[in-house]
């Protein structure tokens, strides 16, 4: 998996979120830099788990609708 | 080559699972339909025997998903099935042995933390809350019970996979991976070493391992019905071999040999009797609670015990053909069959995990950038927790309330809601020999509005006997017979029976015939003794032009008004008499039907009988609307009309002879089947000849649908109401936060009282009809 296209197509999601994150953060007043890296962290984990989820996700659909079609 | 095959696959942790694998399974070449059963930790596969075995699929789950699978069918049932119950023992003190070892570690840690808060200074040594030791206790833990989570996630993330063990591997590794920086850099920023959150890792994995545990535990019970059944095999037989007695191995018998049983002991696989009387105990196959009389040339179901004398019987059926072996396959396919209610529970689920991941990043966000600057204050308190929470930069707060939404989300619950319910029913119907094709047919039983039931066979025994012999002015009454008698002897009609057995009675020879021929719903045709014969009813007469003497007709006209079927006898052309027979009711025909009419459904008789016997009968029972005439074919016709009137209706009947009627209606209720339970055509049988039973199965579909319903309300109550109390919407009014534990415990809770209300079905008994 770690060598295919959803892979890099979800680190390249994950990683343009985590920078607005970072760009959001940075125009907020009172943030450490830890916060920064803590979120960014939290971000881009969740995003990361997001985005290779979907494509499988919406691959099972067309599994089920052709396994449909055969019967 | 098209083959079913079943496939077991150990270390599921939820329903996440199942669908994932059956997704990965569905895209393997050669597989043309599949269904994994999470309860039942298998997979029922569909698959082109030419392109993909099932050794090959099993190995692939194993070599791909890393869930230890193999495939049944090259294995013998029973040793497939002493290896799950090995397998499941093995998982139940696996969890159990994880859920002592991680309360003894986690008690320590939660003591440590809340040493001050708690007062217990006096008690819990101080070094305890050593931040450096909390990592050392927590640390085994995670690792040690903790593994499997994080191993599950790595697994199914390995081929884009997610399920629980996402969620709880995110929660618990995030609040360990804080505990560690928070005490290697007490000053980062993340409340310093009192904020310790290893508690936090410790007892979600605690909780939630206690969770697993309970689970494994209440999913065996669940399916002990299914075991307690293949339970029943028995492992030896006394057989006549060679002219002597031998004790041999089950799987050694062959069809046709002889086998002697004992009182007290069970009969080895279904027979016919060949010598020998004796009382036979069915209940465990038939839910029949009184020994069953068992005489030569009686079927004998294996599995079942003899009771008093000693049998002879000759094998008939072995091995998986045995009528056990078809009940326990029907049971655990019928688990598959899922009702329409749990479409919208799976769409749900199926979404959930990335729904959530969704939702716990949202409220990351709006907490960092909104909600702590508006409404966060130090020393806010964890529900039902005396816990303070001290002050905690933006990120620190908003993860911790992101993790508690991940924790809390599980769908676990959801998804066991249906499928254990399901599990249950059908098991407990199969106890009181009522055997349910799966979810889809417990929810149609449980809308019925009108029950058509057959008459002959269903509602009567199906045996009818000769009553009337009435003569014709020119003819003898033994020659009525005769001639009726020997048309008949070609024919395998019931009625046609009738008057052979009474012919025979009387020492009558039969003559030969030709020419003979079965007019459906009409009679018969036959050549005796040069002599053309029609025997029938007076549509075939009619058709013949052959009148009917008005005495005669009256005559009939009398019989029928009695519920017998009368039968008109003509030769060459003349009519020589009535032959009127009549068959008896069951024993509970009339009972069954009033408790029905009771219970607010109508019952229609449904016959090939004239209106006039027709409603002889149905008088006597108490039916007052009656299908009368209806040819064989027609009768999925009836059922028809009866559906376009709006109502839901369920057929009672044969089930092989009356299977496309059984079809037609919403629910087919296929009685008395015998042994050949794969050929039924029926979404219920009835393995006992008693129609007291379809009140049962009603009952039971009803129970078990308002299990499902209330399952399913809980559960979605449970996520509905737990998801925006961790994503902190008590928080502004209340101050009051969901601690990370406190979700997993949530958790645990949800599934394992889904499961607990499940197992109340168990103590489902028939109310006494």
């Amino acid at each position: 998996m770690l060598n295919n296209k959803p892979f890099f197509v979800a680190l390249g999601l994950s990683l343009f979120l985590t920078a607005l994150f970072v760009v959001g953060a940075l125009s907020k007043s009172g943030i450490t830099s830890l916060d920064l890296y803590l979120g960014s962290a939290w971000v881009f984990i969740l995003s990361m788990i997001i985005s290779l989820s979907l494509p499988h996700h919406l691959a099972k659909h067309g599994d089920k609708d052709r396994n449909n079609h055969v019967h | 080559m098209t083959s079913r095959t079943q496939i077991s696959i150990e270390g599921m942790t939820c329903v996440s699972c199942a669908r994932n694998i059956e997704g990965f399974i569905r895209t393997l070449p050669g597989v043309r339909s599949v269904e994994v059963s999470f309860p039942l930790e298998k997979a029922f596969v569909e698959l082109d025997g030419s392109v993909i075995g099932a050794a090959e699929v099993a190995q692939k789950i194993t070599a791909n998903l890393g869930y230890k699978a193999f495939a049944e069918s090259g294995m013998e049932e029973e040793t497939a099935g002493e290896k799950e119950a090995k397998n499941h023992r093995e998982e139940v003190r696996r969890q159990r042995n994880y859920a002592v070892i991680s309360w003894l570690i986690a008690i320590p840690v939660m003591l440590g933390t809340f040493r001050e808060y708690l007062g217990l200074s006096a008690f819990v040594p101080g070094i305890l809350s050593n931040s450096y030791v909390l990592w050392l206790l927590t640390t085994p833990l995670m690792f040690g019970p903790g593994r499997q989570f994080f191993v599950g996630t790595y697994r199914g993330l390995k081929h884009g996979f997610t399920d629980m063990n996402l969620l709880v591997a995110t929660g618990t590794g995030a609040a360990y991976i804080l505990g560690i920086i928070n005490t290697l850099f007490p000053n980062a920023g993340f409340g310093g070493p009192k904020v310790a959150f290893f508690e936090t890792a410790a007892l979600l994995i605690a909780f939630l391992v206690l969770g697993r545990y309970l689970e494994a535990l209440t999913r065996g019970r669940a399916s002990e019905a299914i075991k307690k059944l293949m339970g029943l095999k028995v492992k030896t037989a006394r057989v006549v071999r060679n002219g002597a007695e031998a004790v041999i191995d089950i799987d050694a018998i062959v069809v046709g040999d002889l086998i002697i049983v004992k009182p007290g002991e069970k009969i080895p696989v279904d027979g016919i009797v060949r010598e020998g009387y004796s009382a036979v105990d069915e209940s465990m196959i038939t839910g029949e609670s009184i020994p069953v009389e068992k005489r030569a040339g009686d079927p004998v179901i294996g599995a079942t015990i003899n009771k008093s004398g000693l049998i002879t019987c000759e094998a008939v059926k072995i091995g998986k053909d045995t009528m056990l072996s078809q009940i326990v396959k029907f049971i655990e396919e019928a688990q598959l069959a899922k009702p329409k209610i749990q479409k919208l529970a799976d769409k749900v689920s199926a979404n959930f995990i990335l729904i959530v991941h969704v939702i716990a990043l949202l409220v990351f966000l709006f907490w960092f950038f909104a909600g702590y600057d508006l409404f966060f204050a130090a020393g806010s308190k964890f529900l039902l927790s005396s816990t303070v929470l001290s002050s905690v930069p933006a990120s620190v707060f908003a993860v911790l309330l992101s993790i508690t939404v991940l924790i809390i989300s599980c769908p676990c619950a959801v998804g066991l809601a249906t499928p254990s319910a399901i599990m249950a029913g059908t098991a407990k119907g199969a106890e009181k020999g009522i055997l349910i094709r799966g979810g889809d047919a417990l929810e149609r039983a449980s809308k019925i509005q009108v029950v058509v039931l057959d008459k002959t066979g269903t509602l009567t025994k199906g045996q009818p006997s000769l009553t009337d012999l009435v003569k014709s002015a020119d003819a003898e009454e033994t020659e009525v017979l005769r001639l009726a008698a020997s048309a008949e002897k070609g024919s395998e009609h019931p009625l046609g029976e009738a008057i052979v057995k009474a012919a025979e009675e009387k020492g009558m020879v039969m003559e030969k015939i030709s020419d003979f021929e079965a007019i459906p719903g009409h009679g018969i045709k036959a050549r005796v003794g040069g002599k053309q014969i029609y025997l029938g009813n007076r549509s075939l007469m009619a058709d013949k032009n052959i009148p009917v003497p008005a005495a005669l007709a009256a005559q009939m006209e009398t019989l029928e008004g009695e519920g017998k079927t009368v039968m008109i006898l003509a030769a060459d052309g003349r009519i020589q008499g009535l032959i009127g027979v009549a068959d008896t009711l069951k024993e509970n025909s009339k009972k069954a039907v009033q408790k029905l009419q009771a219970l607010g459904m109508k019952a229609v008789m449904l016959t090939g009988d004239n209106q006039r016997t027709a409603k002889a009968i149905a008088a006597k029972i108490g039916i007052k609307d009656v299908l009368a005439e209806v040819l064989p074919e027609r009768k999925a016709e009836e059922i028809k009309k009866i559906q376009k009137e709006g109502y839901k209706v369920a057929m009672v009947g044969d089930g092989i002879n009356d299977a496309p009627a059984l079809t037609q209606a919403e629910v087919g209720i296929a009685i008395g089947s015998g042994s050949d339970i794969a050929k039924e055509a029926g979404q219920i049988i009835l393995v006992k000849d008693d129609l007291r039973d379809i009140i049962s199965a009603f009952d039971l579909s009803k129970k078990t649908m308002s299990k499902i319903k209330e399952n399913l309300f809980w559960a979605f109550v449970y996520n509905a109401l737990g998801v925006p109390i961790a994503a902190g919407i008590l928080y502004p009014p209340l101050r009051l936060l969901v601690s990370p534990e406190l979700a997993g415990l949530f958790m645990a809770v949800s599934s394992v009282s889904v499961t607990l209300n499940t197992l109340r079905l168990k103590r489902y008994q028939p109310k006494p009809i």
